[in-house]
C-alpha cells in the first residue's frame, strides 16, 4: 500500500507539472462563450437542482441580505413587484399587475398588485404587506445596509427616527394598490423595487423572517443546516405556473470554489455559486468537452483606480491627469484571463448612461512624465497604493505598481483584506485605491451618485476619491428626473465627461462574467444583476409533464 | 494529586482568560469596522452609525470588554455579526464534532505513518531504508497541507473516484480519509524524524546494551523497553499537535468543505465577525489546555518517576 501511495504521489506530481506546462502554452487564448442553453426546447419537470456555495447565507431576511448566496435564495423564496427579465437588465412584472403609473411631477408611483397572489402559507398578498416590507427597510432596528436606496421616499427620515405605522410617503390605497411618494424625481426608483430589499413578506413577520422566511416566490425554505446545506422545495401555490420546473433546490454550503469546479465536472452539482477560480479558468474554459456548458455575459461592472483628491499630490489636477495615462488596459486584462474589455468611460455597457464614447486615455508614458514635470514632480514621488488581497486585484495591483513606476511614481503597494481595505479607503487614508463596482441596478446613478457624488464624499462612504463636483451632481439629478432614456443618457454622458475631465478615478476595464453550468441543466441563463433565475431552469433528465 | 489538579485547573482558567482577552482586543486592533462589514458597501454613514449603536460598538472599549466578559461568565458568547440570528455557542457546538474527528484522525495518521517508520529507520540506521524514510520525511515536511489536499482531491477523489470530493456523509470514515491524511502527513514526517532520533539515542543506551548482552529478544528490546522510553516525548508532541492541528484544520476544513471550527474561524476572521472569532478562539484554547492536561496526567501513567504532587 505504501508503495502504491508513493507511485501515486509521484504520478500526481508529474501530472501537475505537465498541466502547468499545458496551461502556460495556452495562456493568452481568449475564453470561449458557448450558448446559454444546451437544453431541450420544451420545459421538463421535476428533480433536484444541486448547487454549491462557498459560504452560508448570512440571513433569510431580504431587507438585510447583501451577500451573493442569500441574494440567490431571496430570489427563490420571495416575490418583488418587478424583477429582471431573463438575462437582460429590463424589468418585467412579478407581483405587480402593471408597471408603475408615475405622476406628472415624477414624484408619485402608483402600483397595483396582481389579484389572487398568496404567500406560501396561504395568506393573500396585499398592498399592506408590500407597504410593511418597504417600511421595515427604513426602520433602523432592521439594520438594512441597503436602506439608503429607500431614503428618497417622503417621510423616510421621520420614520427612521420614530418607526411606527408607515412613512408618510407610503400609502395603502386599497388591498391591491400602493402609492409611494418621493422627495425628488428618481427614474431609478423602479429598479430599487426590484432589489432584494424590495421583497414582499407578510405584514408583521419582520421578527421571524430571518430564520423562518415566508414569501410568495417559486420556492419555500424546507431546511437550513448551518455550514452544511440549504434545501428549498417547489412552492405548489406559486402564481406563475408551471414555474418553477424543478421540485427541489439543494444548496451545499462551505464548498471551496476549486472543489465546486470538480464537483460540477463530475456531475455532483449542477451550478456553482462561486465564480470559476482564476487558477482553473483557462483549464475549464478552453476544454472542448465543456464548451457547450460555458456561458459568458457582460457583467455591468467597472474596475477602477481612485486618487484621493484630499491627499497631496493627488489634489493636483496635473498629477491625476498623468496617472490617467499610466496604464496598459489590454495588458491588465491578460492578467485576469481576459475577463472584460478595456474601459472607455466610467459607466459600463448595459447600464443607462453608457455613452459608447471614449473618455479614457491610452497608456502614454512620455505624456504622463511630462504632465508630472508640469505638476512640479519631474522626478516623480512616493505614495501608498491599496488593493484587495484577493483575485483579480492581487493579480492587477503589482502590474499597476510597475506601470506607475514607469512614469516615476513609487507606489508602496499594500494588499488588504476587503473589510480592512474598505475601512482605510472609506476613511480617506488611501492615496491610491484599486476597487470595482457592480451595478445594483442598470442606471448610471448607481455609479456616479453612489461612488462620486458630493453626498458620498464623507468618511465610510464609497467615494474613495473624495470627489465632489456640484455640476456633475446636478447633471445626475437631471438624468434621474428625465422621462425618456435618451435625455437621461445625454445627462449621464455630460456628467461622466465632467467627472473624467477631473480624473478622480481611472476606469480600467468593464468586467464580464464567465460561468460553467452542469451538463444536466436546461434553459440556463445567467442574470447580470441577480445571480440565478431558478424558477426558469430545468433538469435535462426531467419528465415532460408534472406527475 | 488533588492539589495538583486544582492548581492545573486554576492555571487553565488563567490561560483561557488571557487568550480570550487577547483575541477580543486583537480584533479591535484591526483597522476595520464590523458595522461596515455587516452593513455592506451601499450603507450610508448614518446606517453604519445606527448599527454601531445597536451592537454597542460606540461604547468605550473597556465597557465593551467588561460587557463581553460578563456575558461570557454566564455562558453567553453572543450572536454572530455576519450570520444574523446565529448564536455563536450553538454554531460552534454544531461544528465541534467534525473538528474533533479531523484532529484525532490527523493525529492517528501521523502516529501510524511516523512512529513505525521512525523506529524502523533507527533500527536500520545507515541503510537504504533509513535514507529512503529520511527522504520521504523531507518531502512530507515540505508539502504544504493546502497543496497536498488539492492534489489528493484531484487524483483520489476526482480522477480516480476512490473517495468523496467534499463534505461529510455516510460512512463518515470514508469521507475523513483524505482530510485527515492531509492533516497528518506532514506531522507523520516530523514524527518519523523525531522518533528516529530518540530511538537511536535509546538504542545506544547502556540499558539496551545490557538487555542485548543478556540475550533479550530484539522484538522485546525494541517495543517493550525502547519504545516506552521514547513515549514521553511522543506524548508531549501529541499534546502540542492538537494546538498545531487547530491551525491546520482551518486549511483542511476549507479545502475539503467540512463544517468545522477551523472553517468557522476562517470565515469569521475574513468577515471580522468578533463574537465568532472570540468564540472559536475560546473553544480552540479550551481544547488545547484540556488535551495538555490529559497529557500531563498520562505522564505519570507512562513514567512512574513523574509524580503529580512533585
Amino acid at each position: 500500500m505504501k508503495r502504491s501511495l508513493r507511485v501515486g504521489l509521484l504520478g500526481a506530481a508529474l501530472a501537475i507539472a505537465l498541466t502547468a506546462c499545458t496551461a502556460a502554452g495556452t495562456s493568452g487564448t481568449s475564453s470561449t462563450a458557448g450558448g446559454g442553453s444546451a437544453s431541450a426546447a420544451t420545459a421538463l419537470y421535476g428533480g433536484t437542482m444541486t448547487t454549491a456555495a462557498a459560504s452560508d447565507p448570512e440571513t433569510f431576511d431580504p431587507a438585510v441580505c447583501t451577500g451573493a448566496t442569500c441574494w440567490n435564495i431571496m430570489r427563490m423564496v420571495f416575490d418583488r413587484l418587478y424583477d429582471y427579465d431573463g438575462s437582460t437588465s429590463n424589468l418585467k412584472l412579478q407581483a405587480a399587475a402593471d408597471f408603475p403609473s408615475v405622476s406628472a411631477d415624477g414624484l408619485t408611483y402608483t402600483m397595483k398588485l396582481k389579484s389572487g397572489l398568496t404567500f406560501s402559507n396561504g395568506a393573500p398578498v396585499t398592498a399592506k404587506d408590500v407597504a410593511y416590507s418597504y417600511a421595515r427597510v427604513l426602520d433602523p432596528a432592521t439594520k438594512a445596509g441597503l436602506a439608503e436606496f429607500w431614503k428618497g421616499i417622503a417621510g423616510a427620515d421621520a420614520y427612521a427616527a420614530n418607526p411606527t405605522g408607515l412613512p408618510s410617503g407610503i400609502v395603502v390605497v386599497d388591498d391591491l394598490t400602493l402609492a409611494i411618494t418621493l422627495t425628488a424625481p428618481n427614474s431609478s426608483f423602479k429598479y430599487v423595487l426590484a432589489m432584494p430589499a424590495g421583497s414582499i413578506i407578510p405584514s408583521g413577520t419582520g421578527s421571524t423572517v430571518s430564520t423562518a422566511p415566508v414569501g410568495s416566490g417559486p420556492f419555500t425554505l424546507a431546511k437550513f443546516e448551518p455550514g452544511v446545506q440549504v434545501m428549498l422545495d417547489r412552492n405548489p401555490k406559486y402564481w406563475d405556473s408551471p414555474r418553477p420546473y424543478v421540485d427541489h433546490v439543494h444548496m451545499i454550503l462551505g464548498v471551496d470554489p476549486d472543489n465546486q469546479v470538480l464537483m460540477l465536472q463530475k456531475g455532483d452539482i449542477d451550478l456553482m455559486g462561486s465564480p470559476i477560480p482564476p487558477a482553473k479558468f483557462l483549464q475549464v474554459t478552453t476544454d472542448a468537452k465543456y464548451k457547450a456548458q460555458i456561458v459568458t455575459i457582460e457583467k455591468p461592472s467597472t474596475y477602477y483606480l481612485t486618487m484621493n483628491m484630499n491627499t497631496p499630490p493627488f489634489n493636483n489636477p496635473k498629477v491625476r491627469e498623468a496617472v490617467s495615462y499610466a496604464f496598459d488596459r489590454t495588458g491588465l486584462l491578460k492578467l485576469v484571463n481576459g475577463q472584460g474589455k478595456p474601459a472607455t468611460e466610467f459607466i459600463p455597457p448595459g447600464v443607462l448612461g453608457n455613452s459608447g464614447e471614449t473618455m479614457t486615455q491610452d497608456q502614454n508614458v512620455a505624456k504622463a512624465k511630462s504632465l508630472l514635470a508640469e505638476a512640479g514632480y519631474p522626478n516623480g514621488f512616493d505614495t501608498q497604493f491599496y488593493a484587495w488581497n484577493v483575485a483579480p486585484f492581487s493579480a492587477l495591483a503589482p502590474q499597476m505598481q510597475q506601470d506607475l513606476k514607469a512614469i516615476g511614481i513609487n507606489a508602496d503597494l499594500q494588499t488588504l483584506a476587503p473589510n480592512t481595505f474598505s475601512e482605510l479607503a472609506g476613511s480617506g487614508k488611501a492615496p491610491l485605491a484599486l476597487t470595482f463596482w457592480v451595478a445594483d441596478y442598470p442606471e448610471g446613478s448607481d455609479f456616479l451618485q453612489a461612488l462620486l457624488s458630493c453626498a458620498t464624499a464623507v468618511p465610510q462612504g464609497q467615494n474613495f476619491a473624495y470627489y465632489c463636483n456640484p455640476a456633475m451632481d446636478a447633471d445626475v439629478q437631471q438624468a434621474l428626473a428625465a422621462t425618456d432614456p435618451a435625455t437621461a443618457t445625454a445627462k449621464y454622458t455630460d456628467a461622466s465627461k465632467l467627472m473624467l475631465a477631473d480624473n478622480p478615478v481611472v476606469p480600467l476595464y468593464f468586467g464580464t462574467k464567465t460561468e460553467i453550468r452542469g451538463a444536466n441543466v436546461g434553459n440556463y441563463f445567467p442574470q447580470p444583476i441577480w445571480g440565478w433565475d431558478m424558477a426558469e431552469y430545468w433538469k435535462a433528465d426531467g419528465t415532460s409533464s408534472r406527475s | 494529586m488533588i492539589w495538583w489538579i486544582l492548581r492545573r485547573l486554576g492555571q487553565m482558567l488563567i490561560v483561557l482568560f488571557g487568550v480570550v482577552s487577547l483575541a477580543f482586543l486583537l480584533v479591535y486592533a484591526v483597522p476595520a469596522d464590523p458595522a461596515s462589514t455587516l452593513a455592506g458597501p451601499n450603507a450610508s454613514a448614518a446606517t453604519i452609525a445606527s448599527i454601531h449603536a445597536q451592537l454597542g460598538l460606540d461604547n468605550p472599549l473597556w465597557q465593551q470588554y467588561f460587557g463581553f466578559i460578563g456575558r461570557l461568565l454566564t455562558g453567553d458568547l453572543g450572536t454572530s455579526y455576519v450570520l444574523r440570528e446565529t448564536p455563536v455557542f450553538g454554531r460552534i457546538v454544531a461544528a465541534l464534532p467534525t473538528t474533533l474527528m479531523v484532529a484525532v484522525g490527523g493525529i492517528l495518521w501521523q502516529i501510524i505513518l511516523g512512529v513505525p517508520a521512525g523506529i524502523f529507520a533507527a533500527y536500520r540506521r545507515g541503510s537504504w531504508v533509513d535514507r529512503l524514510i529520511t527522504f520521504l520525511s523531507l518531502i512530507g515536511l515540505s508539502a504544504p497541507p493546502f497543496w497536498l489536499g488539492l492534489l489528493l482531491i484531484y487524483y483520489f477523489a476526482f480522477t480516480w473516484g476512490l473517495f468523496p470530493l467534499n463534505g461529510l456523509g455516510s460512512p463518515v470514515f470514508w469521507y475523513l480519509v483524505l482530510p485527515t491524511f492531509t492533516l497528518g502527513a506532514g506531522g507523520g514526517a516530523w514524527y518519523a524524524r523525531m522518533t528516529r532520533t530518540n530511538m537511536i539515542e535509546t538504542l545506544d543506551s547502556p540499558f539496551v546494551r545490557m538487555a542485548r548482552a543478556k540475550g533479550m529478544p530484539e522484538r522485546v528490546i525494541l517495543w517493550r523497553h525502547s519504545f516506552r522510553h521514547i513515549a514521553i516525548p511522543l506524548l508531549t508532541m501529541i499534546g502540542l499537535d492538537f494546538g498545531y492541528f487547530l491551525g491546520g484544520v482551518v486549511i483542511v476544513e476549507t479545502v475539503f468543505g467540512l463544517n468545522g471550527i477551523g472553517r468557522l474561524a476562517f470565515d469569521a476572521i475574513s468577515n471580522l465577525d468578533t463574537p465568532m472569532i472570540v468564540g472559536t478562539v475560546l473553544f480552540a484554547a479550551i481544547f488545547i489546555v484540556v488535551v495538555n492536561f490529559i497529557v500531563d496526567l498520562l505522564y505519570s501513567v507512562i513514567d512512574p518517576r513523574v509524580r503529580l504532587n512533585s
